[in-house]
């Protein structure tokens, strides 16, 4: 079987070029899908790529299989991340002294086409509004509008836990009705 | 799917990353198993697969050897090789090996060129044994060939190992092939170590180690082993250069490890030990 870029890397650090350009616009795609904004996606990409390569020797497996599935785990800590503080980490990139360099406006149109983003947009404004009103709007108060909880609640004229919970149980509809589109490229 | 050339920044970041592994390659490529390999048997060819199961370490010796010396399973909790370094490297100056390379020392070039913290951890024979840190990473350096790895696979490599052969230097000058250093780590608890010939002639032996090791080797007498020593002499570790070498030496079938002979013609190995 043959060495995948990645593990060859590990003692030629020039063999990881190819690696980036085996993966660098699937990354893309799996980020675009998932942030819904081409220039986040290419910021984490940046930085996924930036990690992946800080710690090419800890990878383990010898596969291409193996070193797509090592770079998707850190891809994914990026979103998480991205999701939980609300901007893209650049840790890496600063210590390496790389600069993810600017898009121009064609550039980010191809990364919303190549995430099918318009689709998924259309899909997700469907399905908020499929939601019955009340969680239509707390989903919209505390996850657009970024309100606190009691505020939330206040303007809902509910309970605290139960604006909770209606965020809670909208959001998990949502996720339901747009994993599998979000996932088409065949990695979840 | 590849269509990178439609996104420039990708590309541009690419090239970006093409750059940085084109520094790391010149900063880091010298020390590989094979390359070390290379150097530790003159002429000999570097096979990167066979090269890199051969780790020069007692663990892998032990391996290759089918188990004719033994090393005390338990140990201390740093009582390894490793144990010598974790201090420095985890930032206590005070309990770092050796000694500090001094400004203007003499070292080799490539050594001086490089950045980071250095130390001289042993020398004989006109030839140094050199420590890098440099953040994460660590570089054990002779004149002709290094090694760098993570902290974490020195750890890896180096824990339960009383000795570990890093190699042997240059052979000496004005031609004296018949002599070179020979450089190695210890732990804690050896503070001397013997290095024995198979005719039961005169060892080389080094005592009062704090982590290190060089000696200067006789290289047309076949080497049996090199044995560790506690304070109290005990023997705590055992090096066997005796046993089978099944073609461990790139490109020098029959050559076995621990041979640190001089055979500039020979086709293949270094011809036969004489009995």
């Amino acid at each position: 079987m043959a060495e995948s870029s990645l593990t060859r890397s590990k003692q030629e650090p020039r063999a990881f070029g190819d690696f980036y350009r085996e993966q660098a616009v699937a990354i893309t795609r799996y980020l675009a899908r998932r942030v819904l904004d081409a220039e986040v996606a290419l910021d984490l990409t940046a930085e996924t790529f930036a990690q992946a390569y800080a710690g090419r020797r800890t990878f383990r497996g010898h596969t291409d299989a193996e070193a797509r599935a090592w770079l998707y785990t850190i891809a994914q800590r990026q979103l998480a991340g991205y999701l939980q503080r609300g901007y893209a980490d650049r840790a890496a990139l600063a210590r390496l002294g790389l600069e993810r360099p600017a898009a121009e406006p064609e550039e980010l149109q191809r990364v919303e086409e190549l995430g099918d983003m318009a689709d998924l947009r259309a899909l997700l404004a469907q399905q908020m509004d499929d939601l019955p009103q009340g969680y239509r709007d707390a989903v919209r108060l505390r996850v657009v509008e970024e309100l606190p909880y009691p505020e939330v609640a206040q303007r809902l004229a509910i309970t605290e836990p139960a604006a909770r919970m209606r965020v809670s149980r909208a959001l998990g509809h949502l996720r339901t009705a747009l994993t599998p589109e979000i996932s088409a490229e065949g990695i979840s | 799917m590849n269509q990178l050339d439609r996104f420039p920044s990708l590309q541009t970041f690419g090239e970006q990353l093409d750059e940085l592994a084109e520094r790391d390659a010149h900063r880091w490529m010298r020390p590989n198993p094979a390359r070390r390999l290379a150097r530790l048997w003159p002429g000999s060819r570097p096979h990167v697969h066979l090269a890199a199961r051969l780790a020069l370490s007692l663990g892998a010796i032990a391996a290759v050897a089918g188990g004719t010396y033994a090393v005390p399973v338990t140990r201390a909790a740093v009582d390894d090789v490793y144990g010598t370094l974790s201090s420095w490297i985890s930032g206590d100056e005070a309990a770092a090996p050796g000694r500090p390379v001094s400004a203007g020392e003499d070292v080799p070039s490539w050594v001086s060129a490089e950045d980071g913290e250095k130390r001289v951890l042993a020398q004989a024979g006109g030839e140094k044994l050199v420590a890098i840190r440099q953040g994460d990473k660590l570089t054990l350096a002779l004149a002709g060939f290094g090694e760098t790895d993570t902290i974490d696979g020195w750890r890896r490599r180096l824990s339960g190992q009383r000795i570990d052969l890093v190699g042997p230097g240059r052979f000496l000058p004005n031609g004296r092939h018949d002599l070179r250093p020979l450089f190695g780590l210890v732990s804690s608890t050896v503070t001397r170590i013997r290095f024995n010939y198979a005719d039961d002639g005169p060892p080389v032996t080094a005592d009062r180690l704090t982590g290190a090791f060089g000696i200067v080797i006789e290289t047309n007498r076949r080497p049996s082993s090199l044995t560790g020593y506690d304070q109290a002499g005990n023997l705590v570790a055992r090096f066997d250069f005796t046993a089978d070498p099944q073609d461990l030496v790139p490109g020098k079938a029959g050559q076995a490890l621990g041979d640190f002979r001089y055979c500039p013609d020979a086709a293949h190995a270094c011809p036969p030990w004489p009995r």
